[in-house]
């Protein structure tokens, strides 16, 4: 049976890997198909029975048909492993056999249907069956026509039987049926052959798919790879490529200052400013190619948008206008969650680049408001960048004017402001008309704009946030009515605050709750003429050299002479929190 | 006589600093060092060195972890950083492991000798985009402060808290100037939280930034 099974395989030359899955697939197929068509051959007999039953009698039709429909019911169970393809493929020839030979025994029970029945049928009952059968047979080929020889097999019990059958009976017609039945067999074993061949190549066709699917794949991950691996080279690489340009810069600006006649300074100067433009192209690379890694990321912070329109005025009018361009700049009143860095590179190519390609008229930096974002403008009257350019400027070593600009840089200038703009999550619109000019719009979208539009264009300092998580604090004050209102700012700040009336009442509280303090804050005079100093030398005494901070409601002479000199800060009550928290911060930076 | 330690593993940007240095100071003595563990020892064989410049990126030990490493060694050796990544988180990270102060190495030839200069002279020296935040020019400019060449400005410091703010900056820990200052560490953090207070910061990074912005010059031993 073993021969059966490759004898598929066979028609498409030696089995490969890819043969042999697409042989277990096709068994697989098969197999499934098989147990489908179990339906089929229940139709069948239940169209022999009323056919039968009158004239064979019960017990001869149930015989038969319990066989056949037994038979099959036992294949099914025997079978039942291999609905799952991987079991299928643990042991192939052996399911195949298994199947093959099942089947056949099957198929020999089942055919046996005229042989027993014809006696008792009359003529036009015993065409009937042979008709039944007949397409029994056919249908049979959905699944195991694959398979040509074991079909052939299959095609030739159902006929020698049925033409058996047909040679007990006196027809007169006996031998042309006998031949129509042969050449029925034939024609359908024959027909079989080529829709095994359909079958076989378009499984065929599906595993070369999934290969190529495959090697596809493979191939687009190896580009990108390689394509990372390069940046990678290239962000590593340039490292160590600019140290000796860097040393480059100062040595030739050194020579510059040595230069002992003017042509020598001259000379020198022009070092100084090929090395200058070689260290902005191996800058511009290097961003790049860390951009394309990934390796560059946005250190967001609130600053003022106004402030940085400013900044760009300052650094762009005088280089307009010794262009004879006009500069105009407008800034908003906004202040932006952003990386003031990098949105300041993006704008800063734009205006270079504005500057760079208008010959007259203006360049304009303006902001615009939106309902849903802020939006940064820059504008110029430019000679305009055609429609089939508009997606292509952004590609690196792009340059719409064909490289006439090309002493003043590498077309690098927007393929970096598009990266950028990705990596802040901003948007840019281009809008443009040949020969009147250009615009290019950041769209900055609402939720990198900051609420707290307070103090106008001054910076919010950086580093505010000293996290005092979990900072213990000892803060010893005999005014029961502020424990609470401190007690409930602490735990807002997350610090661990022991609150206390004295100093024996702070000790136990630190004893019983085993924690060390990390800081002391202690109102002046307490109870029974202790003050705060007592209090802070005893901690200190116990828990080594601890920040401490006096507070106090006392303004009196006496208390104000007191505390002069003191070596700790002094608060006032109220205590304000921004004060507080500010002093906590450096207690714990100070540690 | 004046000394100075250069710490890069690129032998061309050792050759150039040395010229500068040289602009600025004919006698100064300059040693090298081209990795972290040469560094360490340059360090152990002179212990006069005024200054240290360091690359942050060398073969061997992040350069970082090298400063600390100094910083722990020979905390009074006020280290200056010499790099090309001019990212503010750079900076800051470097002044927070006790970095006096920081150069770009895109500066120009000029820049890079004022840096040098404020350096030895004891100021601290920072890119100005550190120091005044974005709206200065570039990372790579330097600041150059008003206040009188050589004194610090007045910021309403006792003379000993001055001693720890020089300290402080030279990146010294709490033990170190205790020791360096002969003071309890009560004594020192108070002084400490003093200072942090004057300046109005809440970190050791802050402290050097603002130490810039006012021009304020670390004390101490004299270059």
């Amino acid at each position: 049976m073993s021969e059966v099974t490759s004898s598929a395989a066979a028609l498409v030359g030696l089995p490969s890997q890819r043969e042999t899955r697409s042989r277990i697939h096709r068994l697989h197929f098969v197999i499934q198909q098989a147990s489908r068509n179990v339906l089929g051959v229940v139709v069948a007999v239940a169209f022999v029975g009323p056919v039968v039953v009158p004239m064979a009698g019960w017990l001869r039709f149930s015989a038969w048909a319990g066989l056949t429909l037994g038979g099959l019911g036992l294949r099914a169970i025997l079978l039942r492993p291999v609905t799952k393809i991987e079991v299928l493929e643990k042991d192939a020839d052996r399911w195949a056999r298994l199947f093959f030979g099942s089947t056949l025994v099957c198929g020999l029970i089942g055919a046996s249907g005229p042989l027993l029945f014809f006696p008792s049928l009359s003529a036009v009952e015993q065409m009937f069956l042979t008709m039944i059968f007949c397409c029994w047979v056919t249908a049979f080929m959905t699944s195991a026509g694959v398979y040509t020889r074991f079909y052939t097999g299959y095609v030739f019990i159902f006929i020698v039987q049925l033409i058996l059958a047909w040679l007990t009976t006196d027809n007169p017609h006996v031998v042309a049926i006998t031949v129509m039945l042969a050449i029925y067999g034939a024609i359908i074993s024959r027909f079989s052959l080529s829709f095994a061949k359909q079958v076989v190549a378009g499984v065929e066709i599906r595993f070369q798919n999934e290969e190529l699917i495959h090697e596809l794949d493979a191939a687009r991950r190896t580009a990108e790879a390689a394509n990372h691996a390069k940046s990678r080279l290239l962000a590593v690489a340039s490292h160590d490529l600019r140290q000796p340009l860097h040393a480059l810069t100062i040595l030739s600006g050194l020579l510059r200052r040595y230069a002992t006649s003017e042509k020598v300074g001259e000379v020198a100067q022009q070092i100084v400013r090929s090395v200058d433009s070689l260290e902005r192209l191996f800058s511009s690379l290097l961003d790049l190619s860390r951009l394309d890694v990934g390796a560059m990321q946005p250190e967001l912070r609130p600053v003022s948008l106004r402030a940085i329109v400013d900044q760009l005025s300052v650094e762009f009018r005088p280089r307009a206008g010794a262009k004879g361009l006009r500069f105009e700049a407008s800034g908003c009143e906004a202040m932006i969650v952003t990386d003031p860095m990098l949105l300041e590179r993006i704008l800063r190519n734009l205006i270079d680049n504005a500057i760079k390609y208008t010959e007259r008229g203006r360049v304009e930096l303006a902001c615009e408001q939106r309902s849903d974002a802020l939006v940064v403008r820059v504008a110029d009257t430019g000679p305009g960048i055609r429609p089939e350019d508009r997606e292509a400027i952004f590609k690196e070593f792009y340059q719409a004017s064909g490289g006439k600009h090309r002493e003043t840089g590498l077309g690098l200038g927007l393929a970096i402001v598009k990266r950028l703009t990705g990596l802040l999550e901003y948007t840019i619109e281009t809008e443009s008309e040949v020969g009147v000019g250009t615009a290019f719009r950041l769209v900055i979208p609402r939720r990198f704009i900051s609420a707290g539009a307070s103090e106008s264009g001054t910076e919010p300092r950086e580093g505010t946030g000293v996290a005092l998580e979990g900072f213990c604090i000892v803060y010893v004050d005999d005014d029961v009515q502020v424990h609470a209102a401190m007690s409930l700012l602490f735990r807002e700040w997350g610090c661990e605050a022991v609150i206390a009336s004295t100093l024996a009442q702070a000790q136990t509280q630190l004893r019983e709750r085993g924690i060390r303090p990390e800081a002391v804050l202690s109102d002046y005079s307490l109870t029974g003429n202790a003050t705060g100093f007592a209090v802070i030398e005893a901690l200190r005494q116990e828990y080594g050299a601890l920040p401490a901070a006096i507070i106090t409601g006392e303004t009196g002479p006496r208390a104000r002479e007191k505390l002069q000199g003191s070596e700790y800060p002094v608060l006032l009550k109220p205590v304000q929190p921004d004060e507080l928290r500010r002093l906590l911060e450096v207690f714990r930076s100070v540690g | 006589m004046a000394k100075l330690l250069i710490c890069d593993d690129h032998p061309p940007i050792r050759t150039a600093v040395t010229y500068v240095a040289r602009e600025i100071n004919r006698d100064i003595k300059i040693i090298e060092a081209g990795d972290a563990s040469e560094a360490l020892a340059m360090m152990e064989q002179n212990q006069d060195v005024d200054l240290i410049l360091l690359d942050l990126y060398m073969p061997g030990m992040s350069g970082l972890d090298l400063l600390s490493d100094l910083k722990q060694k020979f905390p009074a050796t006020p280290v200056v950083v010499l790099s090309s990544d001019e990212t503010r988180a750079a900076v800051v990270d470097a002044l927070q492991r006790g970095a006096t102060g920081y150069i770009c190495k895109s500066s120009s030839t000029d820049l890079l000798a004022k840096f040098l200069e404020h350096a030895l002279n004891g100021r601290v020296a920072l890119p100005t985009a550190v120091v005044y935040g974005p709206g200065a020019e570039s990372p790579g400019d330097a600041y150059s402060p008003t206040g009188a060449r050589g004194s610090s400005p007045d910021i309403g410091l006792t003379p000993r808290q001055i001693d720890v703010l020089g300290c402080l900056l030279r990146g010294m820990s709490t033990k170190q100037i205790c020791r360096e200052l002969g003071l309890s560490e009560g004594t020192v953090k108070s002084h400490t939280v003093a200072i942090f207070r004057a300046l109005n910061v809440t970190s050791r990074a802050q402290v050097v930034i603002e130490a810039s912005r006012r021009g304020v010059t670390i004390g101490g031993r004299q270059i």
